[in-house]
């Protein structure tokens, strides 16, 4: 039996207001006005129609159409403040038993990188967010942009995970396929779940692509592809940004189509089914070790840290922000403490990158500055007023 | 001599300023129109924002937005500079957008038509677009027809090599003397590598003026060594003070830290790079400071990415662009204001830096140190130099304050533009008697 594993990130980071250098001693750096219309752009053409959709499918499948979310604290904050019926879509998702939430970094942050004792408190306090919002505990957990290395799989092991998800790049895999569970080398307790980034790139990229010579891509064709990995795979794990659906690839393109139909063709095969991220680790047993010192991700075609991390302008906002955490939190002051997590989210750094290239149209489309050095200066504005704030 | 009649051509003016040049551009012309000379400024595109002075009549190409009534214009065009044809000027105003946009169509045949069509088919945007070589054509072609509908000018007088070529056809067609104002040279904004279309229309239209006027002797040197002009016509005369003065309000200050200025465009002109590299020596010392970089330019970019690579970003806050009525504030907040010009024609700043009672440090290699004597004035290449005073400045009080009150004891800030516009008479009158003679 195989399976297809569908997971999709939500997120939402709190953008910054064009906070300029004269904007110092007014704490509030977020830009409440276009978070709020981002918000509830996003809801209207993908976050609505698409749970409606997984709704629809789950009922209609019975248990045999399954999916797997990670929500960032970032999103389900807006989401409450200005979405909340999209709140009470994802409890009724999880409400049907058919969809589990994966456990993440509260603030969607690179804490990962650059603070373990950050990394590990955002981590709980996700897992208290999902509780309290979904009464559900994450057993599988997922990291921001699926940034991994044998450290970091090592983190989760401890916080008890049952798995953790990263990209299948042959930067990991060599040969090997990423249509298997593995095992991160030295937290053997854990296992890998590998994207197949060809099969879920076909979707979230190149869906839409009229130059693609696949265009266009029906359900059956893709159903097609992911039955030939029976016999050599076990799963094919379909990871994507949830906005992939109707944001990044819009209706119009028929992708909520393809996404209605696509169950139907996957579930032909008798020898198919879709499970969820941590039903799969108790589905199939590791058939091999992943072993990485350095940081990867599924970012840009580098797949590795250079989106955030990739120029001296970031580096330093990063170095910034991270080395005041003691003091942040020495401070005991919720909204300052709040304020600074606010500013680890890692679209921040992002939008400061200056890969122009390929990748580079991506960042920009992403962004709402018109430069990355906008968005830097913004940023090292907001955090110095948080440094006085320190005083 | 009774006030002359001057036909004035600018490109920059206020509220549209990218540098100095609109700012000494109203300087001049609102100083020299309160000492009864009339003037016709024509600019490639005005908003109606223009601030309206005494004697003073601002006209753009194709504008819609005209700072006065279009009775006003009549009356100035008709009564004081003699206009032959009235006519020519009905039905130009309030063309509706669409017209304007679709007429941007057919600019092409521009040196046949008449005034009327001119205005209407063309718009120009100003500034400094890659557009900019057939607008200075358009520009010298619209500027040249109403010339030649003026009956009773004295002067031209044009401001900067995108106006020299305005100047020049003028002159073709009436015969009326020209004075090009020098705010800035090829050499100033390009360094060693002059752009040569540009190189070669200042060179000739220096040899076609009546004479001219440069912001200091360093860019006269400029001039006759470079461009091999004869010195006997090149006349300095010195840019001064804003006239705008406003309310002596307290400014906030942002931060707590100690404030080192740069205020300017952000180009190879200015230097920038001198004052991130100095900035590094400083923070090697100092760590309680903060280095403010006001402006934009070409280099903005690479001047952020620079700070950023030598670690020391976090010590710099970048404002881009700001509006006039800003800087007040900002130098008030400020304790040292560096201008590490390669090359300064003049350096406008510097006096509105001393205004404020900010200690100045000033590249030598500027038309503002000629007027300063007791300015701190380095070479823009020597960091070190630079930072040394930075860190004296910063760190002893005693230091600070004398500096500051040698720079008071002279005066610069009492330097108006009545002072230049008169000097500026006197070389309107020197070209005129000449030519009477």
């Amino acid at each position: 039996m195989n399976s297809v594993c569908f997971y999709f990130e939500v997120h939402q980071p709190y953008r910054l207001k064009h906070y300029s250098f004269f904007d110092i001693g007014n704490p509030h750096y977020f830009d409440d006005e276009k978070n709020r219309e981002i918000v509830l752009k996003v809801s209207n053409k993908c976050y609505i129609p698409m749970n409606q959709l997984l709704l629809k499918l789950i009922k209609k499948y019975k248990g045999d159409f399954k999916v797997t979310f990670s929500l960032t604290g970032t999103l389900i904050e807006q989401l409450q403040k200005w979405s909340p019926f999209v709140i009470d879509l994802f409890k009724a998702l999880v409400d049907t038993g058919y969809v589990e939430l994966l456990a993440e970094t509260y603030y969607h942050s690179l804490a990962s990188i650059y603070s373990e004792n950050e990394f590990r408190e955002q981590i709980k306090m996700h897992i208290k967010l999902m509780k309290d919002v979904f009464d559900y505990t994450p057993q599988s957990f997922r990291n921001t942009e699926l940034i991994y290395n044998n450290h970091i799989a090592w983190v989760a092991s401890t916080m008890g995970f049952k798995s953790i998800l990263t990209e299948g790049t042959e930067k990991i895999l060599g040969w090997r396929s990423p249509n298997f569970v593995y095992k991160p080398k030295y937290s053997p307790q854990i296992k890998c779940l590998l994207k197949n980034y060809r099969l879920s790139d076909d979707i979230a990229f190149r869906f839409s692509n009229k130059y693609w010579e696949e265009y266009p891509l029906t359900a059956d064709k893709f159903a097609h592809w992911v039955h030939h990995i029976a016999g050599n795979g076990h799963v094919v794990n379909l990871f994507m940004d949830y906005e992939t659906f109707g944001e990044h690839q819009w209706k119009e393109t028929g992708i909520f189509d393809f996404m209605e139909h696509l169950p139907e063709y996957i579930l032909k095969h008798p020898d198919f089914r879709f499970s969820t991220v941590s039903e799969v680790v108790s589905l199939y047993e590791p058939v091999g070790e992943i072993d990485i010192d350095y940081a990867i991700s599924w970012a840009d075609m580098e797949r590795d840290l250079s989106a955030w991390t990739g120029n001296s302008m970031q580096k330093e906002a990063l170095q910034c922000i991270y080395e005041i955490e003691e003091r942040v939190k020495s401070k005991n002051d919720p909204f300052l403490l709040e304020n600074w997590r606010k500013l680890l989210t890692s679209d921040h750094f992002y939008y400061m990158s200056t890969k122009f290239w390929h990748d580079g149209d991506v960042h920009k489309y992403f962004s709402p500055y018109d430069t990355p050095h906008q968005a830097y200066i913004y940023f090292m504005n907001a955090l110095e007023d948080l440094k006085h704030r320190l005083e | 001599m009774s006030k002359r009649k001057i036909l004035m051509i600018g490109w920059e003016f206020p509220p549209n300023i990218y540098g100095g040049l609109g700012v000494a551009t109203h300087g001049i012309a609102k100083a020299l129109g309160e000492l009864g000379n009339k003037i016709l400024l024509i600019l490639p595109r005005i908003t109606g924002k223009e601030p309206k002075d005494k004697n003073l009549m601002i006209l753009g190409v194709n504008s819609r937005y005209l700072p006065f009534t279009k009775e006003e214009l009549h009356k100035f065009l008709l009564e004081t500079m003699h206009l032959s044809n009235i006519n020519i000027y009905e039905s130009r105003y309030f063309l509706p957008p669409e017209e304007v946009l679709r007429s941007l169509e057919r600019t092409s045949s521009l040196v046949q038509e008449e005034l009327l069509e001119v205005q209407q088919t063309t718009i120009l945007e100003g500034g400094y677009t890659n557009n900019i070589y057939f607008e200075i054509q358009a520009f010298a072609e619209f500027v040249a027809k109403i010339a030649e509908k003026l009956k009773s000018i004295d002067l031209i007088h044009a401001h900067d090599w995108m106006t020299f070529p305005a100047a020049l056809y003028a002159k073709h067609l009436t015969g009326i003397p020209i004075i090009l104002h020098v705010h800035a040279t090829e050499f100033d904004r390009s360094g060693e590598h002059p752009n040569p279309y540009v190189y070669n229309l200042e060179k000739y239209s220096f040899e076609k003026a009546d004479a001219i006027i440069t912001v200091s002797n360093y860019t006269k040197n400029i001039l006759v060594e470079k461009y091999q002009i004869h010195s006997d016509k090149i006349f300095p005369v010195y840019n001064a003070i804003d006239f705008q003065y406003y309310e002596d309000k307290p400014a906030r200050k942002p931060i707590k830290q100690k404030i080192v200025l740069f205020l300017g465009r952000i180009t190879f002109q200015k230097g920038p790079d001198y004052f991130v590299r100095a900035a590094k020596k400083v923070i090697e010392k100092i760590d309680h400071v903060k280095f403010l970089m006001v402006g934009t330019g070409d280099m903005y970019s690479r001047i952020i990415e620079m700070a950023a690579d030598l670690g020391i970003g976090k010590y710099f806050h970048y404002t881009g662009f700001v509006p006039r009525e800003k800087i007040d504030e900002i130098f008030k907040i400020s304790d040292v204001y560096v201008l590490p010009s390669v090359s300064e024609p003049f350096g406008l700043t510097v006096l509105e830096a001393l205004k404020a009672g900010v200690p100045v440090i000033v590249s030598k290699q500027s038309g503002v140190s000629e007027l300063i004597q007791n300015a701190i004035k380095v070479d823009f290449w020597n960091v070190d130099d630079i930072a040394d005073h930075i860190i004296n400045l910063l760190k002893d009080e005693d230091y600070k304050d004398q500096i500051k009150q040698k720079l008071n004891e002279e005066q610069i800030h009492r330097i108006t533009w009545y002072d230049s516009a008169r000097k500026i008479e006197e070389i309107y009158d020197h070209v005129l008697n000449k030519i009477r003679k």
